[in-house]
């Protein structure tokens, strides 16, 4: 029988570093995910996403057991927003770089995944948090609000307005 | 236009997306040094765990050569409970408790450690903060008093 987060929060919170284990493996590839599109990068991303994990496991007590990924999930989106804002100017030129030299050698289904990647990292930081969190993570807007601190209408709004901007700059490319 | 192209877009951006071959190994090393657990698993646990597919981190599930376990002991002939807080244990006043021994005086708690510094007070029938006198102290300005400072190397 598969463990629920909230036995494994609770057996980790007692020492049980298999129980810590488990909850990585569940969560890390979804984190991985996020965090990817949000920075354009995969080494930032990868270090967001440890740094979200080892504080989460040092914070482990102020979690509410069932609601795990949730509150990891939290700790992410405000790790991925300070370092998104921070390196903005100079994660798009290395995103730019990289797709200036691969793009001859690139497969359809590969060119159109980075074209997305490409238009994601041109949408101002709370559009892109909001579209992934809306349309990738199927989150309801409750949620997101919860997670992010932002109002209802506020998130229908940056979704809406990174709809259209991913629209109107991969239509012109298809 | 219709949803079905923010669809699309959305199953292209929902793909996997490619990790690093070490970033298990170098997840269980920041976790190792992150001081949390004062209790550990038999090796059979860790066993099980790579077994389920959990990759590299199950070594992180091991108990290492690297930890040392550390007794601590203090003489408090009139204490009725004893506690050892520290960094060890993310300050939490109630996760080790340390067990009287037979003669009566002495309290003693084994717990282990991995490679780093410690600060650590005992915490005295739940209100009394004392520093283990067997070890070095130092102010500690959020404690508010003198901790002892174990260094593990």
């Amino acid at each position: 029988m598969t463990a629920s987060d909230s036995d494994l929060v609770l057996r980790s919170r007692s020492g049980d570093r298999v129980a810590f284990t488990a909850l990585v493996g569940r969560y890390r590839d979804r984190f991985l995910r996020y965090a990817r599109h949000m920075l354009a990068d995969q080494e930032d991303a990868e270090e967001v996403v440890q740094d979200t994990l080892v504080r989460a496991y040092r914070a482990l007590d102020r979690c509410e057991p069932q609601r795990f990924g949730a509150w990891a999930h939290k700790i992410l989106v405000n790790r991925c927003r300070t370092r998104a804002i921070r390196g903005h100017w100079f994660r798009r030129r290395r995103v730019d770089l990289h797709l200036a030299h691969d793009v001859g050698t690139m497969d359809e289904d590969v060119l159109w995944r980075d074209e997305i990647n490409r238009a994601l990292a041109t949408l101002p930081v709370d559009q892109r948090e909001a579209f992934l969190l809306k349309h990738v993570d199927d989150m309801t807007y409750e949620d997101m609000s919860t997670m992010t601190g932002a109002s209802v209408p506020a998130l229908k709004m940056r979704v809406s307005r990174a709809c259209e901007r991913l629209r109107s700059i991969l239509e012109s490319r298809r | 236009m219709s949803d079905t192209f923010i669809d699309r877009i959305a199953d292209t951006l929902r793909q996997p997306v490619a990790v690093s071959e070490d970033f298990d190994q170098r997840l269980a090393r920041r976790l190792e040094a992150t001081p949390r657990a004062s209790r550990f698993l038999k090796p059979v646990s860790a066993l099980a765990a790579a077994i389920a597919g959990v990759g590299i981190l199950a070594w992180w599930a091991l108990p290492h050569s690297s930890q040392r376990e550390v007794l601590l002991t203090i003489d408090l002939p009139g204490a009725v409970s004893v506690y050892v807080v520290g960094d060890f244990n993310d300050w939490d006043r109630s996760r080790t408790q340390l067990a009287r021994v037979a003669n009566g005086n002495q309290w003693r708690a084994k717990i282990a450690l991995a490679e780093g510094v410690y600060r650590y007070a005992f915490l005295v029938d739940g209100q009394q903060w004392i520093a283990d006198p067997s070890r070095p102290s130092a102010s500690d300005i959020d404690f508010g008093g003198q901790v002892s400072v174990l260094a593990i190397d």
